[in-house]
């Protein structure tokens, strides 16, 4: 495999300018089965949003409808202010990535990068040698110069995942979809790649759409992300404000790590078990709620101060920390929280702790 | 260097029993195959030159010969085209009774050959069911080529259905989709991705209705009429030659088929194989 170098200055696509992509409302069922319930959703032109959610949240589904691999059973996509729904796939001019690259094999990678020009009507077809200094061009992009004879047997899993974005990228789409496009890579490859398409969509500006089920690579890479679960958005955010103002406690635990308690919110006082805990809950709903909060976000408690008291039932290293699972009140919730390296504690014995950031979800 | 290769498998392969599986497939090989058919060349040689060269330069025996080979070429080609169909049919679409004509497929595999014939020659014969609607447009299946070419698309059915089926069930959907968000209209996507995705398993499929169609005798007998010249295949002709005691005769012919048919078959080997190298396995 031949390493990922930053994209050298004056490689750059052809480009018509970029949209933006509206979708109001979209719903589709499969037989009777739901798969989407009425999302809605404005991407600026040239934004990369991340569609992040477990299998089964409906990303997929949602990208293939973009794309019109899907039809919706009920709402409007725009591209443009266009109408996009009544477009054939063929006419949508959309690029899409595969996560398994979908290569013609019988294809070299010129032919493959080629194709959606040379299927083109011979009206609007480009001259051969258009097109081939156009593939030539893109192979400069995506770092694979010199490579146009080989076949994709003959590539690795990231070169062929290139071909795929190169061929994608060729036909001048309007918006390009990425359907977890590094989830068949091993994680080093992983992680160069995505850095990569960052620069790629930096300089190419397309209006972008990825989906994925690795929230690493969500916040990473998207300008916002979208966090979808059984068919409905749950958050549109930047990632600043999908990790630090999870909107539910799916959100929350689903990006990063995170402990739930159930307390109760007794005139804007946190309780655990009738017990105050000193946190604040301005502005909460009086009554029963959930307290989330990260394990290494949490100071430990030696003042005998308000706070949480749990007794250790497991002990192991995590990374720069050490890891303690608790279990809290007469309930014996689970919980998780971090400690200093140097701090080790035997099993079955208690820990007093308070989250100094936290989030309260009403119930 | 063969040498060393096997040596070298033998003793660092985690799966053992190469030589024993080696010499159990090699005599086994030569029983059944190798042997019989060594003895076929040895008793064709056995007349001498001449008589070799005069029963294979006998206008009798290259138009059974000429019949034979483009007959079956010709089902193998039709056998092509609408196995190519069923297979995209069985495997694409779900509808009922599509595992009843699954199954239907392998008849020609399980039926006597004989019955096979029998019952066509029924229904095309200028009395039967079929053939009497044809009669009066002067059209002749029975006792005629286009009878063979029906015996043999018939026995030759399922070999091409059969090999494409897996491959097209393994054909990724997916790469038809990239396609169409390309650009590629319908046409062009079957033309330039599906088929040459297939052309392997089409070309096996060609080949084995065409090996089989060469050596078919059961059905064809009783459907073309054996008239010498004009529908007497080479397999019949073969057999009438035995009923002469002219074995000096019918293993020539035969010698003269197998050497055609193996050269039909390897080169739709090399194709294969050379396709094979050019596309590797993604």
């Amino acid at each position: 495999m031949n390493a990922i170098t930053p994209i050298e200055a004056g490689v750059s696509v052809a480009l018509g300018a970029p949209i933006d992509v509206t979708i109001e409302n979209v719903q589709k069922a499969f037989g009777d089965t739901p798969a989407l319930h009425g999302v809605s959703l404005d991407v600026k032109a040239g934004e990369l949003v991340a569609l992040l959610g477990p299998s089964g949240s409906g990303k997929t589904t949602l990208l293939r409808i973009l794309a019109g691999l899907d039809a919706p059973t009920a709402g409007r996509v725009l591209f443009g202010g266009d109408d996009a729904l009544g477009l054939s796939v063929q006419q949508r001019n959309v690029g899409f990535v595969f996560q398994h690259y979908a290569l013609f094999r019988h294809m070299t990678v010129f032919q493959n990068i080629a194709f959606g020009l040379t299927v083109r009507p011979r009206g609007e077809r480009p001259p051969k040698a258009e097109i081939r200094k156009r593939v030539l061009h893109l192979l400069d992009l995506v770092q694979l110069t010199g490579l146009d004879k080989r076949y994709p047997s003959q590539l690795s899993g990231g070169q062929r995942q290139r071909v795929a974005l190169a061929r994608a990228l060729a036909i001048e789409p309007r918006v390009l979809l990425l359907d977890e496009p590094f989830g068949a890579l091993d994680a080093q490859v992983r992680k160069d790649l995505r850095r990569w398409l960052r620069e790629i969509h930096d300089r190419t500006g397309h209006t972008t759409f990825f989906v994925t089920h690795d929230q690493e690579e969500a916040l990473e890479l998207a300008d916002r992300v979208v966090v979808m679960s059984k068919g409905r958005i749950e958050q549109v955010g930047t990632p600043d404000e999908i990790y630090d103002a999870p909107a539910s406690p799916f959100v929350f635990e689903f990006i990063g790590e995170s402990s739930f308690l159930p307390v109760t919110v007794v005139d804007g006082a946190v309780q655990l078990d009738g017990q105050s805990l000193d946190l604040a809950a301005l502005g909460s709903p009086h009554g029963e709620a959930t307290l989330g909060f990260r394990p290494h976000d949490v100071s430990i408690v030696e003042d005998g101060g308000p706070a949480i008291t749990g007794t250790i039932v497991t002990e192991r290293r995590h990374g720069g920390a050490r890891r303690l699972e608790l279990e809290v009140g007469t309930e014996k919730h689970r919980v998780e929280i971090d400690m200093p390296v140097d701090h080790s504690r035997a099993p079955g014995g208690q820990v007093t702790f308070r989250p100094h950031r936290w989030r309260l979800f009403p119930r | 260097m063969a040498a060393t290769t096997i040596a070298t498998v033998r003793k660092s392969s985690v799966i053992p029993g190469f030589g024993l599986a080696l010499g159990v497939t090699l005599t086994y090989l030569s029983l059944i195959v190798l042997i019989p058919l060594a003895l076929l060349f040895w008793r064709s040689a056995s007349g001498g030159p001449e008589e070799f060269i005069r029963i294979s330069t006998d206008p009798r025996t290259i138009a059974a010969l000429r019949l034979s080979f483009t007959t079956s070429f010709i089902a193998a080609l039709v056998n092509l085209v609408f196995g190519m169909i069923l297979a995209w049919i069985l495997v694409r679409y779900e509808f009922p009774g599509r595992r009843l004509i699954d199954a239907v497929i392998d008849l020609p595999f399980a039926l006597p050959t004989a019955v096979a014939g029998i019952a066509l020659t029924t229904l095309y014969a200028p009395n039967g069911w079929i053939g009497a609607w044809l009669q009066p447009f002067g059209i002749r299946i029975a006792y005629s080529q286009t009878g063979i070419i029906i015996a043999l698309i018939f026995i030759g059915l399922p070999f091409v259905v059969r090999s494409v089926q897996p491959v097209l069930e393994d054909l990724n959907r997916e790469v038809e989709e990239v396609a169409a968000t390309l650009g590629a209209n319908r046409r062009q996507t079957v033309r330039r991705v599906v088929m040459p995705a297939l052309m392997p398993a089409l070309l096996t499929g060609f080949a084995l209705a065409f090996a089989r169609a060469v050596g078919e005798y059961g059905s064809v007998i009783f459907i073309a009429g054996n008239s010498p010249y004009k529908t007497e295949i080479a397999p019949l002709l073969i057999v009438i030659k035995l009923e002469e005691f002219s074995y000096s005769g019918a293993t020539t012919i035969a010698v003269l088929m197998l050497i055609a048919s193996f050269l039909v078959l390897l080169a739709i080997h090399l194709i294969q194989s050379w396709s094979r190298r050019r596309y590797g396995d993604v």
